[in-house]
């Protein structure tokens, strides 16, 4: 199963959510999980290299991979059937060999904060996920909520959200995520959101066979 | 009329009192109490809002019965004569559509 995280807006959380994802589902199921990182001078890119240094024994296989290479990349881990392929798409679309990209894709997630530049963006993102494959089961999630705030128009953007693709519950805020400081995660990270993940895992990634 | 001397003894000898008195009952409490299985922590950063499962559609949009879906010819390799640059177009406008939407 092909998912990925991608919006045009950096800073949204694609990164630690994927990161997040497959920490949870390496603990869920024994398959065999490939992060795949297309962002140039990303954060999974840093993260790693501290893993490396650290010698981490991760859950999971990190490459490193541009847009030109995509596929090659692809030819290998996608011959794998039973595994999961977890891809940070870049943030800059303004390259066609993309379209190669999202006609791989199982499942997008579109991390995204309800604040209105980073709103702009991910409707954006989605219109053109959208564009480029009508059918892509794209799900909207909302990260950095902080729970004791309000958030102006949300029902209304929810609403808008919606007509679009599916919205997913929000990822709360939580310090943890500043701490991240390798692709190992703190067990109790994950802990933290695993009800959260749960219902994703449930909802959108347990197949409805 | 007292003198100084007197009053600070009394007060250190009240002092003392207070202090041993404190000692003892510190000492006499009971051990159970200590090993703190009554205390409550409450965690603020969990008191979030629950998950409202009614808001989730059930099902993905992917539909099964989609004509289109059954009249594909196979996975996506190009754009169907459309220009990359005309697929962004099309997007900015839909991506337009929407964001009028939301209230500002």
């Amino acid at each position: 199963m092909v998912i990925a995280f991608g919006n045009i807006k950096p800073g949204t959380g694609k990164s630690t959510l994927l990161l997040l994802l497959a920490s949870y589902l390496a603990g869920k199921e024994k398959k065999k999980i490939y992060l795949i990182d297309m962002q140039a001078g990303g954060t999974l890119g840093l993260l790693s290299e501290r893993s490396a240094i650290l010698e981490h024994q991760l859950p999971f296989e990190y490459y490193h991979c541009d847009l030109s290479h995509f596929e090659l990349l692809y030819a290998r881990l996608g011959a794998e059937r039973d595994a999961y392929v977890l891809v940070e798409l870049p943030s800059s679309m303004h390259d066609e060999r993309i379209m190669g990209v999202f006609s791989k894709l199982d499942l997008l997630f579109c991390p995204f904060c309800y604040d209105r530049p980073t709103l702009n963006s991910t409707i954006y993102f989605a219109s053109l996920a959208k564009r480029i494959k009508t059918g892509i089961s794209l799900v909207f999630l909302p990260n950095r909520i902080v729970s004791s705030a309000g958030y102006e128009f949300k029902q209304e953007i929810d609403a808008l959200l919606r007509q679009i693709s599916p919205l997913s519950t929000g990822i709360g805020e939580h310090i943890g995520f500043q701490r991240i400081s390798s692709l190992q995660l703190d067990s109790q990270l994950i802990e933290r959101y695993c009800a959260t993940l749960d219902l994703i895992y449930s909802h959108y990634l347990a197949k409805p066979e | 009329m007292t003198n100084w001397t007197p009053f600070i003894y009394g007060l250190v000898a009240v002092y003392l009192l207070y202090y041993l008195a404190n000692l003892a009952f510190d000492l006499l409490k009971p051990r159970g109490a200590e090993t703190g299985e009554s205390s409550l922590m409450i965690s603020l950063a969990d008191l979030e809002e629950p998950i409202d499962a009614s808001e989730y559609s059930p099902v993905l949009n992917v539909n099964v019965n989609h004509p289109q879906e059954l009249l594909s010819s196979g996975e996506i390799s190009s754009s169907g004569g459309v220009l990359f640059g005309g697929i962004m177009e099309l997007a900015a406008n839909d991506a337009i559509f929407f964001t009028k939407q939301i209230p500002s």
